[in-house]
């Protein structure tokens, strides 16, 4: 086992107290556990980890293998813009896949990457439950359907101007 | 266990129910190719090449239990062709070019290619590249070797305990990390070496043995270990016609289950200490060297007014000449009496639920008792109480930590404890009276050296008497330099040390492999230990010198 260094702050309360609820469960089950750091911390540090190994008697080896197995568990803070291309079946037909690779070449990234700028993180999903839209992604919280590559490139670029304007 | 009738190659036989189809083909003397599986660990499919046929459908006989009804087929075409195909994908995978690797020889993988009839790669091969971690002193693991059986992820947590190793990312790109992806050499590992044993192929390896021998070319030693009084099994892999031990394994079949630590693995062959290398006696011009007729005499004429100090660094049968020749002027040189008597043996540290350690750090000494209980801990099978106010390296892993001088607050506190093992080394006098108050502790105390419980044996205790003459025999020679000021002082000792000029009268001992002897483990028990070297020096055996003392003193 690492030696951890954990800064106390608020979000670790809150962390606890998921855990206290899930220890009283006779497995206490790590995926939950890092669904609900996750949500709390907004990714999932180093110190994070250690701290649920220590809590919950799980190697952390072990962990770190869960944390990088699944795609969702992000170990890097997200970007401003966190970029969900929904892979489920009826997106995935019309056409998601075909979006997916034209953002990751416009943005030079792969799937579960941030960009340099810090801007936008890549990732995928299955199914937000609109498959009436497909292809859908999401920005954040706001939903875009009826993709094609090129009208999703054309949205990437409207988030990049208007950060542009708000800086310049 | 229930018996149950299943068919395998088309013939009916009669099976223990809860077997698996490997454990029922290897019994009845059929051949299933294995890679991934290895005895004493718990089965995992993830090779794939153990593949047998039941009723039309591919399982994996290792993890597949017998069930009524079953038809298996070990041997149908489909099943050969398809594992062919598995151990093509297998040696396409990474790096697997026989000839520039060490395991070649010993490999499991090499042995199955040899098996199928291997003669080509059908696909492209070593696309992708890995780093090699050569951080840790005794380990180099190589992902590019590496065949992902798991075999010593599984060992590092089902036996050792340890929990270091680990998988990262998922398919073709998963690979065996430390910790967090840490290099091993930085990582919690305890250098155990049990990863090393386990892994079929190259991936794995210590830097000692590489190179310096195949299988083939060793003779296997079995002995036991003499680092600490747990007394190890282990099998020395001694080059066949030299003078050199290749590797030290663990023996499966004994006690510690294969498991050492690096005490026993490591440190026994790779820190050779400066040794003393030939017996020299001072004078007034400094020291000169004298033969073994030289020493006898001395002794003989110093052996009237002397006292004898041990450490438990020496055998039952050393002892027992010792006392032959020096009746009741021998003292052992430090305490070695427990403060409270074991009445627990090792059998149940494995199956006991609540562990409470005082004052040791498991993972640097007494290593597999360490090991014992972290797998318990992990498995949410036990639970460990902690008193140390020095750094614990097992704080982390520990259900409840309290400082040393919180003993009975801290047992207050806990009170659901179920008969709980207390392991300790020395205790205060208060402590003492604390612990042996609960009537339902249990104890297992372990000694400071490897014979420490047979000094007791022989009735030598810790007194520190003055005399004309002072004889030591041992290693531990730190008590010594206070007593011995005014005193001829012989010193029978191995290491050539900076205070060991200040003796007068130095013989160099047998150390090490090129000892033989017994000693009680904490058990109690008589553990025997072989002769597998040859000293390099001109050093001495300590029997000899006795048996030569009481013959000269017969006639």
């Amino acid at each position: 086992m690492q030696k951890c260094d954990i800064k106390e702050n608020p979000q670790y309360d809150a962390l606890r107290l998921s855990l206290r609820i899930l220890k009283k469960e006779e497995k206490p089950s790590l995926i939950e556990a890092l669904h609900r750091a996750q949500e709390i911390f907004g990714y999932l540090p180093e110190e994070v980890l250690c701290f649920i190994s220590n809590e919950l008697k799980v190697p952390l080896s072990k962990i770190y293998g869960v944390v990088t197995f699944y795609h969702f568990f992000r170990t890097e803070p997200a970007a401003k813009y966190l970029i969900n291309i929904c892979l489920g079946t009826a997106c995935f037909v019309k056409g998601s896949e075909k979006v997916l690779k034209a953002l990751s070449e416009d943005l030079n990234i792969k799937v579960g990457e941030t960009t340099a700028d810090k801007l936008f993180t890549l990732s995928t999903a299955r199914c937000f439950g609109c498959c009436g839209l497909a292809p859908v992604m999401m920005i954040n919280k706001d939903v875009y359907g009826n993709l094609s590559p090129d009208k999703a490139k054309s949205i990437i670029e409207e988030y990049r101007r208007k950060e542009n304007q708000t800086n310049g | 266990m229930e018996k149950i009738k299943i068919k395998i190659n088309g013939q009916e036989v009669e099976v223990e129910q809860g077997k698996t189809i490997l454990q029922v083909a290897k019994e009845l003397n059929l051949h299933i190719p294995t890679l991934c599986n290895f005895e004493p660990l718990l089965p995992q499919g993830s090779c794939r090449i153990c593949l047998v046929e039941d009723r039309g459908k591919f399982v994996t006989s290792c993890t597949t239990q017998v069930a009524p009804n079953m038809d298996v087929k070990l041997d149908t075409p489909d099943v050969i062709a398809s594992r062919n195909l598995i151990l093509q994908l297998l040696f396409t995978e990474r790096n697997h070019y026989c000839m520039y690797c060490e395991a070649s020889g010993d490999c499991e993988l090499q042995k199955l290619g040899y098996e199928f009839g291997l003669d080509h790669f059908e696909f492209e091969t070593y696309e992708r590249k890995f780093t090699v971690d050569n951080s840790h002193n005794y380990i180099v693991i190589d992902p590019n070797r590496c065949v992902l059986c798991r075999r010593c992820v599984r060992a590092c947590s089902q036996l050792a305990g340890h929990n270091v190793l680990g998988e990262m990312n998922r398919g073709i790109d998963t690979t065996i990390i430390a910790d967090m992806n840490v290099p091993l050499g930085e990582s919690s590992c305890t250098s155990c070496g049990l990863c090393v044993q386990v892994c079929p192929t190259g991936a794995i390896t210590d830097k000692r043995s590489y190179y310096f021998g195949k299988d083939i070319q060793t003779e296997e030693i079995y002995s036991n270990c003499d680092q600490c009084p747990v007394g190890c099994g282990v099998k020395i892999y001694k080059k066949k016609g030299s003078n050199f031990i290749v590797k030290i394994y663990g023996d499966f079949d004994k006690e510690n289950e294969g498991i050492l630590c690096k005490l026993g693995r490591y440190a026994a062959l790779f820190e050779e200490k400066s040794r003393l290398t030939s017996a020299k006696i001072k004078d007034d011009f400094g020291f000169k060297k004298i033969d073994f007729d030289g020493i006898i005499k001395t002794i003989n004429e110093k052996m009237e007014d002397s006292v004898v100090y041990v450490d438990g660094s020496l055998f039952n049968e050393e002892l027992s000449l010792i006392k032959k020749v020096f009746k009741d002027r021998v003292f052992s040189l430090y305490e070695n009496e427990p403060p409270i008597e074991s009445n627990v043996s090792i059998d149940d540290i494995k199956s006991a639920k609540d562990y409470i350690v005082i004052g040791v750090d498991l993972n640097r000494e007494y290593g597999v008792i360490g090991s014992f209980i972290k797998r318990k801990i992990f498995s949410k099978n036990g639970r460990l109480i902690l008193f140390d106010s020095n750094y614990n390296s097992l704080k982390n892993v520990a259900n409840y930590v309290f400082g040393i001088d919180e003993l009975e607050s801290g047992l207050e506190k806990l009170k659901d404890l179920d008969s709980p093992i207390i392991i300790y080394k020395n205790l205060s006098e208060k402590e003492t009276e604390i612990l042996s108050k609960n009537k339902n502790f249990r104890f297992f105390y372990l000694p400071f050296e490897t014979n420490s419980i047979g000094l007791l044996k022989e009735n030598i205790k810790h007194k520190i008497e003055k005399s004309k003459n002072i004889i030591f025999i041992g290693k531990n020679l730190q008590g010594l330099k206070d007593i011995a000021k005014e005193s001829f002082t012989i010193v029978f000792t191995p290491y050539e040390t900076d205070e060991i000029n200040k003796f007068d009268l130095l013989i160099p001992i047998n150390d090490g492999f090129e000892r033989e002897g017994s000693f009680y483990n904490v058990d109690g028990k008589v553990i025997n230990k072989a002769k597998v070297l040859d000293s390099k020096f001109e050093t001495f055996d300590l029997k000899a010198i006795l048996e030569e003392l009481i013959k000269v003193k017969s006639l």
